[in-house]
C-alpha cells in the first residue's frame, strides 16, 4: 500500500496538468484531482500492476470529469491562461504570453473531447492506442477527434478567430 | 495519393507525425517516401509539429509547483480513512472466525451447548465403533480418577470394533482407590472427553450398569466376568449411562496373556526393564495403515509384563 501510495503521488502534477487541461480552472482541476486519487486509493487492487499507472490514473480522471460533467453541468470557464500563470515554468513574456492566450482560447473553444484526446497525444506524448484505452473509445475515434481538433486550430489560428472574451455557458 | 501501396490519407501523415508509426518501419518508410514525392504535404507534417509545440506551451506548467501538497496531505488523510476500513474489514473476519469457530467447538459457555451434548456422545459412539480418527489406545495418567501409578502391569485383548483386529491392551496404571491396575481407553473433541478404564479384577460381581459420582464427574461401572469396565466424561449422567450401554454391548474384551521374553544379560544395555514385552510391538496393536500415521501407545510407566 505504501508503495503504492507512492507510485499514486508521483503522478499528482500530471493529473493536475491534465485536469486543468478538461476544466480549465485550477481550483475545480484540484478538486478532480482529490477525487481520482480517494477513489485510486480505494481501487487500488483493480490496477494489477499491468501496464501504465498513469494511464490507469488518467481513464479514471476523465471518468469522473465525464461524471461530473454530466450529473453538474458545471459552468464553463474560459481558457483562463492568466489563470495559469502561477504555473508556467518561467515568467511569461509578454510575446509567449500572448501566443500562449491565443492558442489557449483557441484550445478552450474546442470541444471537450477533442481537447482531452488532443492533450493526451500533443502533451503527454500517449500513443493512440493509449489514449483510446484512456477515453474509453477505439483508436479510430481518437484519430478523427485529433484531427478535427487540429484542423479546428488551424483554422482558428490562421484566421485570427480567437475569441478574446470569456464565455460563460 | 500513393496508388501502388495502401493508400495514405490526411489521418496517416498526421499519424506519422504523432510518431506512431515509429514500430512500424515498412509503413514509416512508406509515408517518407510520399512525403519526399509530395512537398505540400511534408509541409503538413511541420505544421503538425510547431501546432503541437504551441500547444504543450500552453501547458508547459511547472510540475514542481504542480506537485501540490494540499493533495499530498490530502493522500495521506485518505490513507488513514482506508486503514479505517481495514480495521473495521478485520474486526469483520475475526468476528466471524470467533462465530466459526464457536460453531464447532461448542464451548460450555456456547448458546445450544447442552443440545449438542447428546450429538456428541452419539458420535462418540459411532467413532468408537468405526472411525479411524479415534485417538485408539492411551494412558491417561491425570483423567481426575487414575491417582497413582505403580509398576503394577496388565494386559487385556480389545477388540473395537473399530480396529480391524483384536489388538492388545496394555497398562500399568493403577487406581488408588482399588490399588488394581488399569488401562484406558480415551475419547476426546474439544472440551468434551469420555475414558474408558478397563481392569482386572476377580473380586467383582454381576454385570449391570451402576452410575455414580465421583469428584464431580459420573462415572459408570459395569463388569464381565473378571474385567471391570468404568467409563467417566464430562458429559450428563443421561449421556454416561446412555454411552455405558453401547459401550458394553460394542467392546468385546478378554483377558490377555503376555509372553515373557527370556531376561537378557545386561538389561542397561537394552534400555528396557526386567520382563520388557518382546511380543506386543505398535504393529501388532495397531493394524499395519494405522501403526505409521497414530501415535503409539505408551505404557504409563514401565513396561513390565507381569500379569
Amino acid at each position: 500500500m505504501k508503495d503504492t501510495k507512492w507510485l499514486i503521488a508521483r503522478e499528482i502534477p500530471y493529473l493536475r496538468r491534465y485536469a486543468i487541461a478538461l476544466l480549465r480552472d485550477p481550483d475545480a482541476a484540484d478538486d478532480l484531482v482529490q477525487d481520482c486519487l480517494e477513489r485510486a486509493l480505494n481501487k487500488h487492487r483493480l490496477w494489477h500492476r499491468r501496464g501504465r499507472l498513469r494511464n490507469w490514473l488518467y481513464r479514471m480522471l476523465y471518468n469522473l470529469y465525464l461524471n461530473q460533467a454530466k450529473d453538474s453541468r458545471r459552468a464553463r470557464y474560459v481558457s483562463a491562461v492568466e489563470n495559469l500563470e502561477d504555473h508556467f515554468t518561467q515568467p511569461a513574456r509578454q510575446e509567449t504570453f500572448v501566443e500562449c492566450r491565443d492558442m489557449a482560447h483557441a484550445l478552450s473553444d474546442l470541444p471537450d473531447e477533442q481537447r482531452a484526446a488532443l492533450v493526451l497525444v500533443a502533451v503527454d506524448g500517449r500513443a493512440y492506442e493509449e489514449a483510446a484505452w484512456i477515453m474509453g473509445v477505439p483508436v479510430g475515434t481518437v484519430r478523427s477527434r485529433l484531427f478535427r481538433a487540429r484542423e479546428s486550430l488551424r483554422k482558428r489560428m490562421d484566421s485570427g478567430q480567437v475569441r478574446r472574451l470569456r464565455r460563460v455557458k | 495519393m500513393n496508388t501502388e501501396t495502401a493508400p495514405i490519407n490526411e489521418l496517416d501523415i498526421m499519424a506519422y507525425a504523432d510518431g506512431e508509426f515509429d514500430d512500424d518501419q515498412e509503413r514509416k518508410i512508406e509515408i517518407e517516401t510520399f512525403l519526399r514525392r509530395n512537398p505540400e504535404h511534408a509541409a503538413r507534417v511541420r505544421e503538425y509539429l510547431r501546432q503541437d509545440e504551441e500547444i504543450r506551451r500552453v501547458y508547459a506548467l511547472d510540475m514542481a509547483t504542480l506537485a501540490s501538497s494540499r493533495l499530498m496531505v490530502s493522500l495521506l488523510r485518505m490513507r488513514s480513512r482506508r486503514n479505517s476500513k481495514s480495521t473495521f474489514r478485520a474486526i469483520l473476519v475475526a468476528a466471524t472466525l470467533a462465530l466459526g469457530i464457536m460453531a464447532i467447538c461448542r464451548p460450555e459457555w456456547a448458546p445450544g451447548r447442552a443440545q449438542s451434548q447428546g450429538r456428541f456422545a452419539a458420535e462418540a459412539v459411532t467413532a468408537l465403533r468405526r472411525s479411524s480418527s479415534i485417538d485408539p489406545v492411551s494412558i491417561l495418567a491425570s483423567s481426575g480418577v487414575v491417582k497413582a501409578e505403580t509398576p503394577q502391569t496388565i494386559g487385556f485383548r480389545l477388540k473395537p470394533p473399530h480396529l480391524a483386529s483384536e489388538a492388545p491392551l496394555r497398562g500399568d496404571g493403577q487406581n488408588a482407590f482399588s490399588e488394581r491396575g488399569e488401562a484406558t481407553l480415551v475419547y476426546g473433541r474439544g472440551k468434551q472427553r469420555f475414558v474408558l478404564l478397563i481392569a482386572l479384577d476377580p473380586e467383582s460381581k454381576g454385570s449391570k450398569i451402576s452410575i455414580s459420582t465421583k469428584k464431580g464427574l459420573p462415572v459408570a461401572q459395569w463388569r464381565d466376568g473378571s474385567i471391570v469396565c468404568t467409563l467417566v466424561g464430562n458429559l450428563d449422567r443421561s449421556e454416561i449411562l446412555r454411552l455405558a450401554r453401547r459401550a458394553k454391548r460394542s467392546i468385546e474384551l478378554r483377558p490377555f496373556v503376555f509372553r515373557r521374553r527370556a531376561r537378557p544379560a545386561n538389561p542397561q544395555a537394552e534400555g528396557t526393564s526386567a520382563g520388557a514385552l518382546t511380543d506386543v510391538t505398535s504393529a501388532e496393536v495397531f493394524p499395519a495403515s494405522e501403526a505409521t500415521s497414530r501415535s503409539q501407545p505408551q505404557p504409563a510407566v514401565s513396561a513390565a509384563g507381569r500379569m
